[in-house]
């Protein structure tokens, strides 16, 4: 266990135990994060949603003739 | 948009255009004005669970960072009024992410420079909106010299002329390219002495024009404000994630110090440049909502922590949990003074002295 940490710490992981694929400057080797296909499609969906729906929250009230009048 | 003349050339025209570009879409009425600035807002958040997402690999904190920012309250008022600083610091966080991807995803070199390229675009887009982009550009030009150095994050590989072009030299030539536009839409020429002239003007009016005094907070109160701007749809920070931001960002500074992690190297560099520039930008008056940019990187800070705490539970339930239903009674008091909704609406939870 002792050499698997060891060899976890050279390649930069700063925390080993529940925060995996944290990179840090100090890596020795570069640590690779690429999106699989699934993933990929998820982060864009959720972007998308994240998008649509915040959009239509913030425009919510927003035809008001003047909101912010000083007072 | 009617062709009568710049009537505001203090700032770079490409906020401004785009704001046009919604009253042309939504006419010349409340919802055509700050339509343009409620997208950007939009466009705001999902970099900011890009951006995350791409620092921790880790979507439901990344969702957090997102969800934080749009209780913030800044975010709110900031995107639903006809201000620049909404657009500038949207093309500010696209160009994070751009620049982050261009770091930690395992691609091609060449995919690399395109990144790269696309970093400065944003960058260049950010600055010809508001010319504050320039800091935390600065930033990332110091980390990428900071990796070049380190010989680290491929960015040997790619070239220190790449690097210099990307980061230099695209976003000077995109905010050149915007102010074009104006040159055409007002028939100036567009000469390099034009574009002196009107930056020369820009500098000289933020360095003599004083603003306006009711408006007028140094930035050192922003961090722990507790009254609303009442000038400005009663802007005040959520006090849980501005406050609790604030704490998380100090653990991440702790961290970076002992293990050099890059999340919070990053959102502790980009808080620092946004809120420090304040220190020595020579203008006569600072305004609250300048501290916009600074409580986005709070809420990545926030869940930078709250991550670190999946594990614990306090009286039973996950910190993360209790800090957003926190945030979000925080955000529902703050609203209907925000949104500005009328009597008996304004006061349904509690009226402000």
């Amino acid at each position: 266990m002792a050499r698997v940490l060891k060899y976890r710490s050279t390649l930069g992981f700063s925390h080993f135990a529940g925060n995996q694929n944290r990179c840090t400057l100090a890596s020795v080797g570069e640590v690779k994060q690429e999106f699989p296909g699934q993933m990929q499609k998820r982060v864009g969906f959720t972007g998308l949603a994240v998008f649509m729906l915040s959009l239509s929250f913030l425009l919510l009230g927003i035809e008001k003739p003047a909101y912010y009048v000083m007072d | 948009m009617t062709g009568t003349g710049n009537t505001n050339p203090e700032h770079p025209p490409l906020a401004k255009i785009l704001i046009a570009g919604g009253m042309k879409l939504a006419g010349d009425t409340p919802f055509g004005w700050r339509l343009a600035a409620a997208i950007f807002g939009s466009l705001t958040l999902v970099a900011i669970f890009l951006w995350t997402f791409l620092l921790l690999d880790n979507y439901l904190l990344a969702l957090i960072a997102a969800f934080l920012a749009l209780l913030n309250n800044f975010l709110f008022v900031i995107a639903r009024v006809a201000m620049l600083d909404v657009f500038y610091f949207a093309f500010v966080m696209w160009g994070l992410v751009a620049f982050t991807a261009a770091l930690t995803l395992n691609i091609s070199i060449g995919r690399r420079r395109i990144l790269l390229f696309a970093t400065g675009v944003m960058f260049g887009l950010g600055g010809a909106c508001k010319w504050n982009t320039i800091v935390t550009l600065a930033a990332v030009a110091l980390v990428v010299v900071f990796f070049y150095l380190r010989d680290s994050r491929h960015l040997r590989q790619i070239g220190f002329a790449t690097l210099a072009v990307a980061v230099v030299l695209v976003p000077a030539v995109v905010y050149c390219l915007a102010f074009w536009i104006q040159c055409h839409r007002f028939h100036r020429p567009f000469t390099a002495g034009e574009l002196v002239s009107m930056n020369m003007f820009i500098w000289r009016y933020h360095v003599n024009c004083p603003g306006p005094p009711a408006l007028d907070s140094p930035w050192y109160r922003w961090i722990f404000r507790t009254s609303p701007e009442r000038g400005m749809s009663y802007l005040m920070g959520n006090f849980v994630v501005v406050w609790g931001g604030f704490l998380a960002l100090l653990t991440c500074m702790w961290r970076f110090c002992r293990s050099l992690a890059l999340p919070e190297g990053l959102v502790t560099l980009f808080y620092g440049v946004n809120l420090l520039q304040w220190v020595v930008i020579p203008q006569q008056r600072t305004m609250y909502y300048y501290y916009y940019p600074c409580t986005v990187f709070l809420c990545v800070a926030f869940a930078i922590v709250l991550g670190s705490m999946q594990e614990r539970r306090v009286l039973g339930m996950r910190p993360i949990v209790i800090i957003l239903v926190m945030a979000s009674v925080f955000f529902l008091y703050c609203y209907p003074r925000m949104a500005a909704l009328e009597a008996p609406y304004d006061c349904a939870l509690g009226c402000w002295n």
